[in-house]
């Protein structure tokens, strides 16, 4: 027999890697303010690959547009992107899918630990995008957080609470 | 549909050995964040000079960046305002310093000409080409299966426009029964990427079968990458730029109009 | 007579589910071009899994060159070439040159082997000028085209495709068929399933027919089994119920 290798795990990382990166191009108008899709897949990849997989998902993610794919939102790429004043989001989408993946395994893989550790994935994304953001433009702590978390919150309310719903759906359908 | 801004061409850029253009692009990125306002001028020439050269049109790139300049107009308003410093004029009771509107300039200018690196580079190399270089820097990283992660971008790559499409098509589905009405938010997303996520675990799964049924294994023929003098000239060529950017020269040159 | 490069002996493979196939034996020699006939989920697809390994019988045996197959399966999956049903899930390579290439990367070949083959096959199926595309951008025909020079880049003693013409249009499905059909004329031996008869079965050497439960019904020449193909549910060619004879057999 030929070594056995992890191809399932694998073929499903490389296909969240894709939908992370579809995530930036594709939009759900609600309200006036259209809502991205893209944070939603990081916290997806946590809840359904796991801690491990998760990080290598989010890892080649980050890795094709630091190589200069257009994976980025509004398809922009590149070192001047991930190191620009709106990266920090982009690589707390690393320690994000780490603790996701972690708490939800810790809390049974049910709804309501799967809510809890959205909740916390999202909020280690700010923790690493509000600082960021207030060194890039010299802003206040207040503005910051004014700026690059408030308008954010209600659309993440929604995206959390449709991946908590969707991973719990579409987990006994994925084979790892 | 390409969403990739690979521009097919044959030029000197165009052939250059991946792992050196990726090796220049981080150098030069690096570099410009040290440089001073005769370094950023000189690699904005030098990039000019490239970007005519590879045969992009100057108005095709300030479309692909309007956003990303946007947003560096914000961030030059927000550092002239934020920094203390002599007043240099007010508008509405806002005081706009000398000194904030000399370091908003360098800083935008940075983040602009970092961003032109990039984009030269993202239109002049493949991505399958990419994937190689990818594979060879990953390589001496312990604990980083470089193999497997090139096969995982190259399936990423695979898929990403078919992925788009049927995102787009049940969107299609969706709103053509009304979907579109719906007020409650979570419902919406849920009919959207349930169904997409259905598709894609399927496609893993002939996927996998696919793969099997090809001999798939980790223990494979590893790209070639082809090397010549140009490499050696390109990479003189950057070391020289680096140099003359991080080059202190206000100290020699005094730059009256900011100091 | 050849030896057979295939033999097939009494196998069985049921699924919990429901469906499977029973206690099917028959032989593959060099040049033979086999339709594997019958309706939907009478089992083809379950067959032809088992010739390459990727489904190992519950009973039963399947040889390769008089050796199991379960023995050496990279040996089988590389002598046993195998075109899945649906295109776009099956092709790996994000270029057609990469996707070509995928196989004997596998299978460690040298750099300038593969170069050489893969630019010798995609000539061969009409793909050169199309190498640097990504595959999700080429038409129907030519991403079944492209599936199959990923199998024969391989040098596979036998082709084997699973329903090739689902979701194709009608003149790339004739142009599939005389790719196919010149394929078999240089030597390749070549396995079909498929419930859609129409244009193939004059090109066919043999015929195989599955009923319903999963078993063999009929083993013959194409020719010889047109009257059994209503009963056992599958179309019959257009000349046969309009009554004409049949246009010259190709084979």
């Amino acid at each position: 027999m030929p070594p056995a290798y992890p191809l399932r795990p694998m073929v499903n990382t490389a296909l969240f890697v894709a939908l992370i990166s579809v995530g930036a191009f594709i939009a759900i108008p609600i309200g006036p303010v259209p809502i991205v899709l893209q944070n939603m897949f990081v916290l997806l990849a946590g809840l359904i690959l796991g801690p491990a997989w998760g990080l290598a998902c989010v890892g080649i993610y980050l890795l094709t547009g630091l190589a200069g794919l257009p994976v980025f939102a509004g398809g922009t790429s590149g070192i001047g992107k991930l190191f620009g004043p709106t990266g920090g989001y982009l690589l707390g989408y690393l320690p994000a899918v780490l603790v996701t993946g972690v708490l939800s395994r810790a809390l049974g893989k049910r709804l309501g630990g799967d809510i809890l550790a959205a909740v916390a994935g999202s909020m280690v994304v700010y923790a690493a995008g509000v600082p960021w953001l207030k060194i890039a433009f010299s802003l206040s702590w207040g503005k910051a957080v004014a700026a690059g978390m408030v308008p954010f919150l209600l659309g993440d309310a929604v995206k959390i609470a449709a991946a908590a719903v969707i991973a719990g759906k579409i987990r006994p359908l994925v084979k790892l | 549909m390409n969403i990739f801004t690979f521009h097919c061409g044959s030029t000197a850029l165009h052939r250059l050995d991946v792992r050196y253009k990726t090796a220049l692009v981080c150098m030069v990125s690096l570099a410009l964040l040290k440089a001073g306002f005769a370094g950023c001028f000189v690699c904005f020439l030098a990039l000019s000079w490239l970007v005519y050269a590879t045969g992009i049109s100057y108005i095709h790139l300030a479309a692909q960046l309007k956003w990303f300049i946007l947003l560096l107009g914000i961030m030059f308003i927000a550092r002239s305002l934020t920094v203390q410093g002599t007043p240099f004029f007010s508008f509405f009771g806002l005081v706009f310093t000398h000194e904030g509107l000399a370091q908003g300039a360098l800083v935008v200018m940075r983040f602009f000409l970092v961003m032109i690196t990039g984009l030269l580079f993202s239109a002049t190399t493949r991505p399958a080409d990419l994937k190689s270089a990818a594979q060879w820097y990953l390589k001496p990283i312990p604990f980083v299966p470089e193999k497997r992660v090139a096969i995982m971008i190259s399936l990423f790559l695979r898929f990403l426009p078919l992925i788009l499409t049927q995102a787009q098509q049940i969107s299609d589905a969706v709103n053509a029964r009304c979907g579109n009405l719906n007020k409650n938010p979570v419902r919406r997303i849920r009919y959207l990427v349930l169904p997409l996520l259905k598709k894609i675990f399927l496609a893993a799964d002939s996927l996998c079968l696919a793969m099997d049924a090809r001999c798939y294994s980790e223990d494979r023929t590893d790209p070639v990458f082809e090397t010549g003098k140009n490499e050696m000239r390109f990479l003189g060529a950057g070391l020289f730029l680096c140099l003359v950017m991080i080059c202190p020269f206000h100290i020699f040159v005094k730059m009256t109009f900011w100091s | 007579m050849d030896h057979p490069i295939l033999e097939i002996d009494h196998l069985t493979h049921l699924f919990t589910s429901g469906g499977g196939i029973q206690n099917i034996s028959f032989q593959v020699f060099p040049k033979e071009y086999i339709l594997v006939a019958g309706p939907n989920g009478c089992g083809k697809t379950t067959l032809i899994r088992h010739l390459n390994g990727l489904l190992l019988p519950a009973s039963g045996d399947v040889r390769l060159h008089g050796k199991p197959v379960k023995s050496d399966i990279t040996t089988a999956r590389r002598t046993v070439g195998m075109v899945f049903q649906d295109a776009d899930t099956q092709i790996v390579g994000d270029t057609v040159y990469d996707e070509v290439a995928f196989g004997p990367e596998n299978l460690k070949m040298p750099r300038h082997i593969i170069q050489q083959k893969v630019m010798q096959t995609l000539a061969r199926l009409d793909l050169s000028l199309l190498k640097d595309r990504n595959p999700a951008t080429l038409s129907g025909g030519e991403k079944r085209r492209l599936t199959i020079a990923g199998i024969l880049v391989m040098d596979p003693e036998i082709i084997v495709l699973d329903e090739p013409f689902a979701n194709l249009d009608h003149p790339s499905s004739i142009s599939l068929i005389k790719t196919i059909q010149a394929l078999n004329q240089g030597g390749q031996t070549i396995i079909m399933a498929t419930h859609d008869l129409e244009e193939v079965i004059t090109c066919a050497t043999r015929m195989l027919i599955l009923d319903r439960q999963g078993c063999l019904a009929r083993d013959g020449r194409p020719g010889d089994l047109l009257l059994d193909l209503a009963a056992h549910g599958i179309k019959e060619p257009c000349f046969f119920r309009m009554g004409y004879s049949a246009p010259p057999w190709q084979a």
